[in-house]
Order: structure tokens, then sequence, then C-alpha cells
């Protein structure tokens, strides 16, 4: 089964121009000869990404790190694989999913982690609109959530992902996924009271 | 449908989840009910602001360092492949077998009493050769051992059981050599080095393979 990754279910807004994929394709070329320039260059354009993923899904900025790391190591690793037929962000961000939900899953039964109030910061941008404290707010409820319908409300309504793709990834049944997304919307309304 | 039945399924009913005739009965039910319009307006200004939080952040230090010192092995392995040094290695591997094949004496291509030639074994070009093999084949030993930590399980085991192929066919390439020093015009030796010179270059292709793999 091919999966549809996430960011293909909310494309980019901005195609980009071709300029830039091409060198993204140079760039990704020379990685798989070895440059680790040239990866390194692929990781700056597209650590911001993969951290915020990771951070929503793992709740804590240091396990966030690690995982982050765990993505990109295991990217080179598969770069081999790549054939640029999509975008390297496009090819790269499943396994930041997967890598993200299988630490989550290993750590489900050990403990529970909460995203401190700190970690929230990585989300502002000064560029915010007037009122940007609804965004911090949601982030909050959200850091509350249980794990799962955590996970669940990040890939679906966040990142963009369908049931059947969530349940593929996290190894739960089309039905539990919905349920948990439904929950979790609950949960996070009342918190905010809407 | 009343309003806990669509209540029940607003959530399907946002998402576009419901069968065609559950989705016209929602509708219905929208279309004279404020309250559940109400809701349903409230649901989906909540799923906007979800969709739209910003899904990029940084983290708090720099992370490619960590990342740099763990893909640096197979990095190392990747330049010394596409560098083509093991090209260099099969191409005198290949040089070392080619020349003791063509200095063996064919069996019966002497005439009786004819004095047999010293073999190629220990020229000054085969040893070259044999040297540059040598260096190729653990320069891509090195290489893929420094990649031990990325490769999966399989490929470590076969990475062990080629070491150890490696060892054991350089023990058998010293003894012949050392038989061949005493009785440097036995074909029965040169035809036994020839072959594990060619066992050797088989390992080495079986080396590029793994390390095309990983």
């Amino acid at each position: 089964m091919v999966l549809t990754p996430g960011v293909g279910a909310r494309p980019e807004t901005n195609p980009q121009d071709d300029e830039r994929r091409a060198r993204e394709r140079q760039r990704v070329k020379e990685a798989q000869e070895g440059n680790v320039a040239a990866y390194e260059e692929l990781y700056r354009d597209n650590v911001g990404r993969v951290y915020g993923l990771c951070l929503r899904l793992a709740g804590d900025a240091t396990l966030a790190e690690e995982l982050t790391q765990d993505v990109f190591v295991r990217a080179w690793q598969k770069l081999g694989g790549f054939r640029g037929a999509s975008a390297f962000s496009t090819w790269l961000y499943p396994i930041a999913v997967n890598t993200a939900l299988s630490e989550r899953r290993s750590r489900a039964r050990r403990s529970s982690r909460f995203l401190a109030t700190d970690d929230l910061e990585a989300f502002e941008r000064p560029e915010r609109p007037p009122g940007p404290e609804r965004g911090i707010d949601l982030e909050r409820a959200l850091s509350q959530l249980p794990p799962g319908a955590r996970a669940i409300f990040v890939l679906h309504d966040i990142e963009g992902f369908k049931h059947g793709e969530i349940a593929q990834r996290t190894g739960v049944a089309t039905g539990t996924s919905k349920a948990q997304l439904h929950r979790a919307r609950r949960l996070l309304r009342e918190a905010l009271g809407r | 449908m009343n309003c806990e039945g669509f209540r029940q399924q607003l959530d399907d009913y946002v998402d576009g989840l419901l069968p065609e005739r559950e989705h016209q009965d929602a509708e219905l039910h929208l279309g004279s009910c404020a309250d559940c319009r109400v809701e349903e307006r409230r649901l989906r200004v909540f799923l906007a602001e979800a969709s739209g939080l910003r899904r990029e952040a940084q983290p708090g230090r720099d992370l490619w360092p960590g990342i740099a010192e763990r893909i640096e092995p197979r990095a190392k392995l990747l330049r010394f492949v596409r560098r083509g040094g093991w090209l260099v290695g099969v191409a005198a591997a290949a040089a070392v077998v080619f020349a003791l094949v063509q200095a063996r004496p064919r069996p019966g291509a002497l005439p009786a009493g004819a004095e047999l030639r010293p073999v190629a074994a220990g020229s000054v070009d085969i040893e070259r050769a044999e040297a540059e093999y040598v260096r190729a084949t653990n320069q891509l030993l090195q290489a893929l051992n420094a990649s031990r930590g990325s490769m999966s399980p399989e490929a470590q085991k076969e990475m062990a059981e080629l070491e150890t192929s490696v060892n054991a066919i350089d023990d058998a390439l010293r003894d012949v050599k050392r038989a061949l020093e005493t009785d440097p015009q036995n074909n029965k030796l040169n035809r036994m080095l020839a072959s594990t010179h060619q066992k050797k270059i088989d390992l080495l292709l079986k080396l590029i393979r793994l390390s095309s793999q990983i």
C-alpha cells in the first residue's frame, strides 16, 4: 500500500520556484554520494517541520530533539533509496512520523510526559496577528491530552492525515482512530470553553 | 434526526465521512435547528484554528553536530565507493590472477626435456598489483566496519561471515606462497594460488554489493 504523506494532504501554498527544487535535487544527489555538507543543507531546510512534529507528538522538548536527530540519521541511512519522485520534505515526513510514533509506542507503558510551558515558546512567532494567545491556548490544551488522543488529533487535524493512514502508522483500527479523534476534539473544546 | 443523533454524528458530518443518506438527514436537521447550526459552526471554527497552527518549531540547540557524528561512518564508506577505490582493487586482483594463469605452464605443452620457466608469482608487477588489491580490500573492509552501527542485523551477519572468509583466504594465500617459495615450478600450487585469488575477487565483489545496500 502506498501511503500519502501528510504534507500531500495539505499542499504547499507556495509551489516554490524551480530553482529551489533543482538545488534540492542537487543536494540530495551529493548527499547520496556521501557529501555531508549537502545533507546538512537538507537538514537546515527541514529541521523546523520535523522538530515541530516531534515536539507535538512527544510532548517533551528534550525527547523531541533526540527524535529529530533520529529522524535525520534514519533518513540518511535510507537516502540511497530516494529517487527524487517527490520533494525531499515529502519523502522525509513519513520517516519523521514513523520515528516519533515508534518512540511514543515504546514508552507508552513507561510514563506519560507533558509539554512544559517553556516548550510552547518554540511555536511562537513574532509575526503572529493580534490575539495569538488562542493558538498558544490550544497548544497548551493539546499538551494535556492523553498521548494516544493527542497523536491522532495532531496527525488528523493539524497534519492532515486520513484515518486509514493513521491506523496503519499507529497500529490502531480505523474505528479507534476516529473515536480517539472525537474524544480529543471534545476534551480540547471543553478545556478551551468552545 | 433529532439533536442528540445529530451531535453524535457531528464530527463525521464535518469531516465529510457520513454516508450520503445520513449526510442528507444531517443537512435537513441543520436547516431546522439553530442550536445545532451554532454547534456545527463552533466545531468548524475550532478545526480551522487547529489546522492553522504553526507546523514548524525551532529546537533550543543546534542538533546537527550530533547527527553529523552519527552519519560520518556511512558517509566515509559512500565516498570511498564513489571514488572507485574498489574498482582499482578489482582491476589489480584481476591482473594478478591473469598473470598467474598466463605464467602457469599448460599440462603437456612443454616438450620433453624443456626447462620450466619460473612462475610469475614473485614478479615485481604482480607484487605491486597484489599490494594494490590488498589495499583496496582493506579500505573497503575498514569502511564497512565503521558503518556497522547503521547496518541491518542481516547485513551485520553477512559482514561477519565475509570477514571470516577474508581471513581464511588470506591464510590460504600465505600458505600457498610459502609453499611456492620452496617449489616455484609446482603447477598444482600455481593453480591453487590463482583460484585463491579468484576467491578473493569474488569476496571483494560481495563486499561491494554489501556496501551498496547499507
